[in-house]
């Protein structure tokens, strides 16, 4: 009976020392860090953790892993809207069970404390302790030269507890498009073998972006694409239409005009001879069967 | 044959040629295009894609719906509005009573050189430009956003051509509300007339910043070495550095103004050796250099795309003549190449 109670109070101190280490320490200049939003789920809840940046120095580029157990927990989301990165070099995603990877940069740098990198969205699936460990972390200072800037990381843990909460989910409600963006077009001896090519990019403030597609021209279908972008049409003279789409679905379409336009003559002239043979052989019909009934 | 049958297949004939000739047409119509073509986009008086506006069409925007009070809205050469003959004051809510609902807008205001060109980048792509008077002040303002987190950028270029460190600043933007941003304040551009100064003789250091404005030269050595001037009227600094108390070796320079109680953020670095000999700086003054992949004079998403294209990839023979003398020179592309595009952007 007394050993269960101190089991009892042993495990109780550990899990709470465990939090204590997990939240954030107050005054730390530069970290990187898991920012869970909550500290025990019960099995089958959704939960949101952060990956946090506070940097006293400005940092422009940063990388690397955050894991966790896969027999524990699923990755139902991950949101990269509101994030303090601008480009990723590599899209928060995961590369192998248990394991997301991400690289991005921010041009001019960013400071000071809580700098969201992007959130996940997980779902418990097994009791106990989930550990969630920043691995192989890399952030470059603002300075020029990609020095390094070693960043301490703080990790955290979540507790599992038995009964099921899967009426707890992190829904996100997001009704606005992705922010408006310039697509550019391109050709450089270095990609594609000089051929044109699209690049753009832009973000979506709530939920993040989930895709874009390419279209060429008025007849074609939209393309998933990914920038940089070999366009199909290397004569510049279709217009292109860029279509963003974020999580939610809210869709954001830009127009980029052909830079070699092609004529009226070029772009219609087929299909309006065609139709016009079409409208003269009915009504060339409808005379033969006029001119028949009357004889 | 009956004549509707002849006038049937005649347009017959006719439709099963008319490939051949609209092709033939178009060849003709291609090579005419081909001398005459007008590119579509910025100057084209029509709105297209990305701009704001073009030419006199400001697609009915005003300086109101831009967040200012009053004035006249007008249109730059890059299809980005001009606020400059915007003015501020008095808010948006209407003087006989009615309340003017307003836009999400965003107000930057601000010091950068006496009529630099003001670069404003949203997200680090770039978004509008405006021209500073001549005491260096500026006011841009951009609509119609989403409510969230934005990383601003702005930079500069002064009298000549050497651009300022890109100072960027995260804003949150609420919705339908006029967000300010003041107190920006671009830091002094900072140049050296050598590479390479012989011990013992004057290297010329200079730049631009606000007129009349405290400007203090920090040089790195055993012990700092900060050297203080004041501007004239066109913003201008210049002064000879005696290099004698400074060892031999590379060494580093950074500045930064003061006006009043603002100070701006450092400078970016200037390198320079103190060894045996003058190596005057040669390369063009404006040159955009470390991080311009496609040698357009501009580091932006391009550039990024290029370099994302050969991440984790083996680079030929001519990406790593690039990667060498643009980017850091290790022989593959990695974080460190990005983070120095990164700090050379310019959108």
């Amino acid at each position: 009976m007394l050993t269960t109670s101190i089991m009892k109070l042993f495990l109780k101190t550990f899990l709470l020392c465990l939090i204590f280490w997990s939240l954030p320490v107050l005054g730390r200049a530069s970290e990187i860090r898991l920012d869970a939003h909550k500290v025990a789920v019960g099995l089958r809840e959704q939960f949101v953790v952060d990956v946090m940046v506070n940097s006293a120095d400005p940092l422009n580029a940063i990388e690397g892993q955050l894991e966790f157990p896969e027999a524990k927990l699923t990755v139902i989301d991950i949101r990269d809207g509101g994030s303090v990165i601008n480009f990723w070099v590599q899209k928060p995603g995961l590369i192998s069970p248990g394991v997301i990877s991400f690289s991005g940069i921010t041009p001019g740098g960013f400071s000071g404390p809580s700098n969201l990198l992007f959130s996940v969205v997980f779902e418990a699936k097994e009791n106990g302790i989930a550990a969630l460990i920043l691995g192989g972390i890399k952030s470059l200072r603002n300075d020029g030269q990609g020095s390094e800037l070693v960043l301490p990381i703080r990790n955290t843990i979540i507790a599992i507890n038995p009964g099921d909460s899967s009426t707890n989910r992190e829904i996100l409600v997001d009704t606005e498009p992705p922010e408006n963006f310039n697509p550019i077009v391109e050709s450089d001896p270095n990609l594609f073998n000089g051929n044109y090519f699209l690049v753009f990019a832009t973000e979506d403030k709530v939920s993040g972006v989930r895709e874009y597609r390419v279209r060429e021209g008025t007849l074609d279908w939209f393309h998933k694409a990914e920038s940089p972008y070999l366009l199909k049409e290397q004569s510049l003279k279709k217009d292109i239409y860029i279509k963003v789409i974020d999580k939610n679905g809210n869709e954001r379409l830009v127009k980029l005009n052909a830079p070699n336009k092609a004529s009226w003559l070029e772009q219609y002239g087929l299909f309006a001879t065609l139709l016009a043979g079409l409208v003269l052989g009915l009504a060339f019909m409808k005379n033969k069967y006029k001119y028949g009934q009357n004889r | 044959m009956r004549y509707q049958t002849k006038l049937f297949f005649s347009f017959l004939f006719l439709l099963l040629l008319a490939p051949i000739g609209v092709r033939a047409l178009t060849i003709e119509v291609t090579a005419t295009i081909e001398i005459t073509a007008t590119v579509s986009g910025c100057g084209d008086d029509a709105i297209g894609g990305g701009e704001q506006c073009d030419g006199a069409n400001l697609g009915g925007a005003s300086c109101s719906s831009q967040g200012f009070s009053s004035g006249t809205l007008s249109c730059t050469s890059a299809c980005t509005f001009d606020t400059t003959a915007c003015t501020v004051g008095g808010g948006l809510i209407g003087g006989s009573g009615s309340r003017t609902i307003p836009n999400t807008n965003v107000v930057f205001v601000g010091k950068a050189y006496p009529e630099s060109t003001v670069f404003l980048l949203k997200d680090a792509q770039e978004i509008a430009t405006t021209v500073a008077d001549q005491e260096a002040k500026f006011q841009v303002a951009i609509s119609n956003l989403s409510s969230g987190n934005y990383m601003f950028s702005v930079y500069t270029k002064d009298i000549q051509g050497v651009k300022s460190l890109l100072y960027t600043f995260p804003v949150y933007v609420t919705s339908g509300a006029t967000t300010k941003v003041s107190e920006i304040f671009i830091p002094p551009s900072l140049a050296t007339d050598k590479t390479e100064v012989k011990k013992g003789d004057p290297l010329k250091i200079f730049g631009q910043t606000v007129p009349q404005a405290k400007v203090l030269v920090n040089i790195n050595s055993e012990e700092e070495i900060t050297v203080e001037e004041t501007t004239d009227n066109e913003g201008n600094y210049s002064f000879d550095f005696d290099s004698l108390p400074l060892e031999r070796g590379l060494h580093t320079a950074k500045a930064k103004a003061v006006v009043g109680e603002e100070i701006s953020t450092f400078s970016s670095l200037v390198n320079f050796i103190v060894g045996t000999q003058n190596v005057l700086n040669t390369l063009p003054i404006d040159a955009v250099n470390k991080g311009d992949l496609n040698q357009d004079k501009k580091v932006n998403l391009v550039d990024f795309s290029i370099a994302a294209f050969w991440y984790k990839r083996e680079p030929d023979a001519n990406f790593l003549r690039i990667e060498a003398e643009r980017l850091n020179g290790d022989g593959e592309l990695n974080l460190a190449d990005f983070s120095i595009l990164a700090f050379y952007w310019t959108g």
